[in-house]
Protein backbone atom coordinates (compact mmCIF):
# COMPACT_ATOMS: atom_id res chain seq x y z
CA UNK A 1 0.00 0.00 0.00
CA UNK A 2 1.63 3.22 -0.82
CA UNK A 3 0.21 6.83 0.82
CA UNK A 4 1.21 10.33 0.41
CA UNK A 5 2.28 12.51 2.79
CA UNK A 6 0.86 16.13 2.49
CA UNK A 7 1.89 17.39 5.80
CA UNK A 8 3.63 16.50 9.17
CA UNK A 9 4.14 17.49 12.66
CA UNK A 10 6.47 15.85 15.49
CA UNK A 11 6.97 16.43 19.35
CA UNK A 12 9.54 14.71 21.15
CA UNK A 13 11.87 16.29 24.19
CA UNK A 14 13.12 19.25 23.78
CA UNK A 15 12.30 19.89 19.98
CA UNK A 16 11.12 23.04 20.59
CA UNK A 17 14.76 24.31 21.67
CA UNK A 18 15.80 22.97 17.91
CA UNK A 19 17.07 19.71 18.98
CA UNK A 20 17.27 17.38 16.01
CA UNK A 21 15.12 13.87 16.09
CA UNK A 22 18.83 12.21 15.16
CA UNK A 23 20.13 13.82 18.65
CA UNK A 24 17.32 12.01 20.54
CA UNK A 25 17.05 8.60 18.51
CA UNK A 26 21.26 8.40 19.43
CA UNK A 27 21.55 9.97 22.61
CA UNK A 28 21.05 7.90 25.67
CA UNK A 29 19.81 10.47 28.02
CA UNK A 30 16.61 12.06 27.26
CA UNK A 31 16.05 15.51 27.81
CA UNK A 32 13.28 16.66 30.46
CA UNK A 33 10.16 16.59 28.52
CA UNK A 34 8.82 20.42 28.73
CA UNK A 35 5.41 20.24 27.56
CA UNK A 36 4.04 22.85 24.75
CA UNK A 37 2.14 25.82 25.45
CA UNK A 38 -0.39 25.34 22.85
CA UNK A 39 -1.28 29.23 22.22
CA UNK A 40 -4.20 27.77 19.73
CA UNK A 41 -6.54 26.76 22.30
CA UNK A 42 -8.35 29.15 24.62
CA UNK A 43 -7.07 29.26 28.27
CA UNK A 44 -10.06 27.78 30.08
CA UNK A 45 -9.94 24.80 27.68
CA UNK A 46 -5.98 24.31 27.85
CA UNK A 47 -6.02 24.55 31.62
CA UNK A 48 -7.89 20.67 31.18
CA UNK A 49 -4.75 19.57 28.77
CA UNK A 50 -2.54 16.58 30.55
CA UNK A 51 0.86 15.85 28.76
CA UNK A 52 -0.38 13.77 26.75
CA UNK A 53 -3.10 16.03 25.31
CA UNK A 54 -0.91 18.32 24.65
CA UNK A 55 1.35 16.75 22.89
CA UNK A 56 -1.29 14.96 20.66
CA UNK A 57 -2.89 18.51 20.39
CA UNK A 58 0.35 20.09 19.34
CA UNK A 59 1.42 18.21 16.52
CA UNK A 60 -2.44 17.54 14.98
CA UNK A 61 -2.41 21.20 14.88
CA UNK A 62 1.14 21.54 13.47
CA UNK A 63 0.22 18.86 10.73
CA UNK A 64 -3.23 20.57 10.39
CA UNK A 65 -3.47 24.25 10.51
CA UNK A 66 -3.31 24.70 6.75
CA UNK A 67 -5.91 22.58 6.03
CA UNK A 68 -9.40 24.02 5.78
CA UNK A 69 -11.47 20.85 5.21
CA UNK A 70 -12.68 19.00 7.96
CA UNK A 71 -10.10 16.38 8.03
CA UNK A 72 -11.54 12.60 9.21
CA UNK A 73 -8.87 11.32 11.79
CA UNK A 74 -7.35 8.12 13.40
CA UNK A 75 -5.93 8.87 16.58
CA UNK A 76 -3.41 6.34 17.54
CA UNK A 77 -1.69 4.71 20.93
CA UNK A 78 -0.48 1.93 22.18
CA UNK A 79 -0.98 2.80 26.28
CA UNK A 80 -3.36 6.14 25.83
CA UNK A 81 -3.37 8.72 28.83
CA UNK A 82 -1.81 5.84 30.93
CA UNK A 83 -0.82 8.71 34.22
CA UNK A 84 -4.31 9.79 33.90
CA UNK A 85 -5.50 6.67 33.92
CA UNK A 86 -2.96 5.01 36.65
CA UNK A 87 -3.63 8.32 38.70
CA UNK A 88 -7.47 7.00 38.67
CA UNK A 89 -6.54 3.11 40.08
CA UNK A 90 -4.79 4.31 42.43
CA UNK A 91 -7.41 6.73 43.46
CA UNK A 92 -9.68 3.67 43.22
CA UNK A 93 -7.58 1.56 44.83
CA UNK A 94 -7.26 4.39 48.08
CA UNK A 95 -11.02 4.90 48.10
CA UNK A 96 -10.45 7.93 47.14
CA UNK A 97 -13.59 9.69 45.00
CA UNK A 98 -12.78 10.14 41.66
CA UNK A 99 -11.88 13.53 40.10
CA UNK A 100 -14.87 14.35 37.51
CA UNK A 101 -12.19 16.53 34.74
CA UNK A 102 -9.60 13.56 35.03
CA UNK A 103 -12.80 10.83 34.78
CA UNK A 104 -14.45 12.84 31.85
CA UNK A 105 -11.32 13.06 29.72
CA UNK A 106 -9.97 9.11 30.82
CA UNK A 107 -11.52 6.93 27.65
CA UNK A 108 -9.12 6.29 24.62
CA UNK A 109 -10.66 8.64 22.06
CA UNK A 110 -10.83 11.58 24.59
CA UNK A 111 -8.02 13.65 23.07
CA UNK A 112 -9.34 13.13 19.18
CA UNK A 113 -12.62 14.42 21.15
CA UNK A 114 -11.00 17.40 22.32
CA UNK A 115 -9.52 18.21 19.05
CA UNK A 116 -13.04 17.61 17.52
CA UNK A 117 -14.25 20.68 19.62
CA UNK A 118 -11.56 22.56 19.30
CA UNK A 119 -11.46 23.20 15.38
CA UNK A 120 -15.27 22.20 15.19
CA UNK A 121 -14.50 19.27 13.34
CA UNK A 122 -17.39 16.95 12.87
CA UNK A 123 -15.67 14.18 10.50
CA UNK A 124 -15.54 10.46 11.79
CA UNK A 125 -12.75 9.80 14.02
CA UNK A 126 -11.41 6.08 14.61
CA UNK A 127 -9.15 5.78 17.47
CA UNK A 128 -6.91 2.90 18.11
CA UNK A 129 -4.93 0.72 20.27
CA UNK A 130 -2.83 -2.17 19.05
CA UNK A 131 0.62 -2.68 21.12
CA UNK A 132 3.79 -2.17 19.64
CA UNK A 133 1.64 -2.13 15.71
CA UNK A 134 -0.28 0.48 17.30
CA UNK A 135 1.30 3.15 14.70
CA UNK A 136 1.47 1.01 11.47
CA UNK A 137 -2.41 -0.43 12.66
CA UNK A 138 -3.31 3.52 12.35
CA UNK A 139 -1.65 3.48 9.18
CA UNK A 140 -3.70 0.15 7.86
CA UNK A 141 -7.12 2.15 8.65
CA UNK A 142 -5.38 5.74 6.97
CA UNK A 143 -5.23 3.54 3.59
CA UNK A 144 -8.36 1.55 3.86
CA UNK A 145 -10.26 4.63 4.54
CA UNK A 146 -8.72 6.43 1.79
CA UNK A 147 -8.46 3.74 -0.70
CA UNK A 148 -12.55 2.99 -0.13
CA UNK A 149 -13.09 6.65 -1.46
CA UNK A 150 -14.83 7.46 1.95
CA UNK A 151 -12.30 10.68 2.63
CA UNK A 152 -9.47 12.40 0.27
CA UNK A 153 -7.47 13.14 3.03
CA UNK A 154 -6.88 11.56 6.85
CA UNK A 155 -5.32 13.23 9.90
CA UNK A 156 -3.44 10.59 11.83
CA UNK A 157 -1.97 11.35 15.39
CA UNK A 158 -0.18 8.69 17.22
CA UNK A 159 1.23 9.68 20.78
CA UNK A 160 2.99 7.85 23.68
CA UNK A 161 4.39 8.46 26.61
CA UNK A 162 7.34 6.97 28.65
CA UNK A 163 5.51 4.98 31.27
CA UNK A 164 4.56 5.76 34.73
CA UNK A 165 6.95 3.92 37.05
CA UNK A 166 4.85 1.54 38.50
CA UNK A 167 4.60 0.12 35.35
CA UNK A 168 8.19 -0.20 34.72
CA UNK A 169 8.41 -4.31 34.57
CA UNK A 170 6.24 -3.84 31.40
CA UNK A 171 8.83 -1.87 29.48
CA UNK A 172 9.81 -3.65 25.92
CA UNK A 173 11.07 -0.46 24.21
CA UNK A 174 12.77 3.10 25.12
CA UNK A 175 10.58 5.43 26.82
CA UNK A 176 10.38 8.58 25.50
CA UNK A 177 7.21 11.09 25.08
CA UNK A 178 6.54 11.30 22.01
CA UNK A 179 3.67 12.49 19.36
CA UNK A 180 3.51 12.59 15.42
CA UNK A 181 1.09 14.13 13.04
CA UNK A 182 0.35 13.05 9.46
CA UNK A 183 -2.14 14.49 6.91
CA UNK A 184 -2.08 11.45 4.48
CA UNK A 185 -3.94 10.97 0.80
CA UNK A 186 -3.59 8.65 -2.34
CA UNK A 187 -2.94 11.86 -4.51
CA UNK A 188 -0.11 10.66 -6.63
CA UNK A 189 0.83 14.59 -7.82
CA UNK A 190 1.89 14.38 -3.89
CA UNK A 191 5.70 13.14 -4.79
CA UNK A 192 6.76 12.97 -0.68
CA UNK A 193 5.27 9.15 -0.30
CA UNK A 194 6.21 5.77 0.95
CA UNK A 195 4.63 2.49 0.40
CA UNK A 196 4.35 -0.43 3.15
CA UNK A 197 3.99 -4.10 3.67
CA UNK A 198 3.83 -6.45 6.59
CA UNK A 199 4.01 -10.33 7.41
CA UNK A 200 2.38 -11.67 10.16
CA UNK A 201 4.90 -13.95 12.81
CA UNK A 202 4.39 -15.93 15.64
CA UNK A 203 4.08 -14.29 19.24
CA UNK A 204 7.96 -13.62 19.37
CA UNK A 205 9.22 -11.38 22.73
CA UNK A 206 11.27 -8.85 21.20
CA UNK A 207 14.15 -7.19 23.66
CA UNK A 208 15.48 -5.25 21.62
CA UNK A 209 14.61 -2.19 23.61
CA UNK A 210 14.23 -0.25 20.44
CA UNK A 211 13.00 3.34 20.05
CA UNK A 212 9.03 3.76 19.60
CA UNK A 213 8.24 2.51 16.27
CA UNK A 214 6.28 6.19 15.49
CA UNK A 215 9.64 8.21 16.46
CA UNK A 216 11.45 5.35 14.35
CA UNK A 217 9.14 6.10 11.59
CA UNK A 218 9.02 9.57 11.24
CA UNK A 219 13.23 9.59 11.65
CA UNK A 220 13.07 7.12 8.84
CA UNK A 221 10.82 9.52 6.58
CA UNK A 222 13.34 12.80 7.05
CA UNK A 223 16.17 10.79 5.99
CA UNK A 224 17.81 9.88 3.07
CA UNK A 225 17.06 6.09 3.75
CA UNK A 226 14.94 4.04 1.16
CA UNK A 227 14.12 0.81 3.51
CA UNK A 228 12.39 0.76 7.15
CA UNK A 229 12.33 -2.38 8.72
CA UNK A 230 10.41 -2.82 11.84
CA UNK A 231 10.53 -5.90 13.72
CA UNK A 232 7.53 -6.19 16.41
CA UNK A 233 6.56 -9.31 18.50
CA UNK A 234 3.36 -9.72 15.55
CA UNK A 235 4.59 -8.53 12.83
CA UNK A 236 7.78 -7.64 10.22
CA UNK A 237 6.57 -4.24 8.74
CA UNK A 238 8.38 -3.38 5.51
CA UNK A 239 8.72 0.35 4.33
CA UNK A 240 10.41 1.82 1.53
CA UNK A 241 10.01 5.17 -0.37
CA UNK A 242 12.53 6.98 -3.63
CA UNK A 243 15.56 9.06 -2.66
CA UNK B 1 -12.59 40.37 52.25
CA UNK B 2 -13.19 37.66 54.87
CA UNK B 3 -10.57 34.77 54.80
CA UNK B 4 -13.56 32.15 53.95
CA UNK B 5 -13.98 34.06 50.68
CA UNK B 6 -10.19 34.46 49.40
CA UNK B 7 -9.86 30.58 50.96
CA UNK B 8 -12.49 29.90 48.68
CA UNK B 9 -11.09 31.70 45.46
CA UNK B 10 -7.71 30.21 46.08
CA UNK B 11 -9.55 26.90 46.32
CA UNK B 12 -11.28 27.69 42.64
CA UNK B 13 -8.07 28.73 41.25
CA UNK B 14 -6.18 25.52 42.39
CA UNK B 15 -8.83 23.25 41.98
CA UNK B 16 -10.07 24.20 38.05
CA UNK B 17 -6.50 24.74 37.34
CA UNK B 18 -7.39 28.52 36.51
CA UNK B 19 -3.81 29.17 35.46
CA UNK B 20 -3.84 32.80 34.30
CA UNK B 21 -6.49 33.74 36.92
CA UNK B 22 -5.53 35.53 40.53
CA UNK B 23 -7.64 35.58 43.52
CA UNK B 24 -8.10 39.31 42.91
CA UNK B 25 -9.45 38.83 39.53
CA UNK B 26 -12.95 36.92 41.42
CA UNK B 27 -15.56 38.80 42.52
CA UNK B 28 -17.84 38.01 45.44
CA UNK B 29 -21.08 38.81 43.46
CA UNK B 30 -19.55 37.77 40.41
CA UNK B 31 -21.52 34.24 38.93
CA UNK B 32 -19.24 31.18 38.43
CA UNK B 33 -20.88 29.65 36.03
CA UNK B 34 -21.46 30.26 32.76
CA UNK B 35 -21.64 34.15 32.25
CA UNK B 36 -19.42 35.53 35.19
CA UNK B 37 -16.13 33.38 35.68
CA UNK B 38 -17.29 30.46 32.82
CA UNK B 39 -16.88 27.42 34.70
CA UNK B 40 -18.95 24.52 33.56
CA UNK B 41 -20.99 21.75 34.68
CA UNK B 42 -17.41 19.57 35.01
CA UNK B 43 -16.36 22.14 37.14
CA UNK B 44 -19.23 21.80 39.16
CA UNK B 45 -18.80 18.38 40.07
CA UNK B 46 -14.96 19.14 40.68
CA UNK B 47 -15.65 21.89 42.70
CA UNK B 48 -18.16 20.11 44.69
CA UNK B 49 -16.24 17.33 45.73
CA UNK B 50 -13.01 19.62 46.64
CA UNK B 51 -15.53 21.57 49.22
CA UNK B 52 -16.69 18.49 50.05
CA UNK B 53 -13.55 17.25 51.08
CA UNK B 54 -11.75 20.89 52.56
CA UNK B 55 -15.08 22.22 54.26
CA UNK B 56 -16.41 18.58 55.33
CA UNK B 57 -19.84 19.58 54.24
CA UNK B 58 -22.59 17.58 52.47
CA UNK B 59 -24.07 18.75 49.11
CA UNK B 60 -27.03 17.57 47.12
CA UNK B 61 -26.48 16.96 43.50
CA UNK B 62 -29.60 17.48 42.60
CA UNK B 63 -31.24 19.97 44.44
CA UNK B 64 -32.23 23.71 43.09
CA UNK B 65 -30.90 24.40 46.38
CA UNK B 66 -27.78 23.15 45.59
CA UNK B 67 -27.32 25.79 42.19
CA UNK B 68 -28.07 28.70 44.33
CA UNK B 69 -24.95 27.73 46.77
CA UNK B 70 -22.67 27.73 43.88
CA UNK B 71 -23.83 30.77 42.07
CA UNK B 72 -21.27 33.24 43.50
CA UNK B 73 -18.71 33.35 46.18
CA UNK B 74 -20.66 34.88 48.46
CA UNK B 75 -23.23 32.24 47.76
CA UNK B 76 -20.86 30.05 48.30
CA UNK B 77 -19.43 31.14 51.37
CA UNK B 78 -23.07 31.74 53.29
CA UNK B 79 -23.55 28.09 52.21
CA UNK B 80 -20.44 26.92 54.02
CA UNK B 81 -20.75 29.08 57.20
CA UNK B 82 -24.39 27.91 57.80
CA UNK B 83 -23.47 24.40 57.24
CA UNK B 84 -20.55 24.47 59.42
CA UNK B 85 -22.28 26.30 61.97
Amino acid sequence: MKLHIESAGVWFPDCENGTPLNAILSNGTLPTSIWPKLAFVPPMQRRRLSPFAKIALYVAHQASEHTNNDLPMIFSSRHGDLHKTSDLLADLALNNELSPTAFSLSVHNAVAGLYSILTKNKSAINAIASGQDSLFMALIDAYARLKSGICHKVLLVHVDQALPSIYDTFKDEVQIDHAIALVLSLDESQKNAFEMKFESHKNIVNTANQMPAALNFYAWLNSKKSNLNIISTRYHWYCFKNV
Amino acid sequence: MSDLKVELKQLIIDTLDLEDIAVSDIQDDEALFVDGLGLDSIDALELGLAIKKAYEVKIDANSEQTKQHFSSINALSDFISQAKA
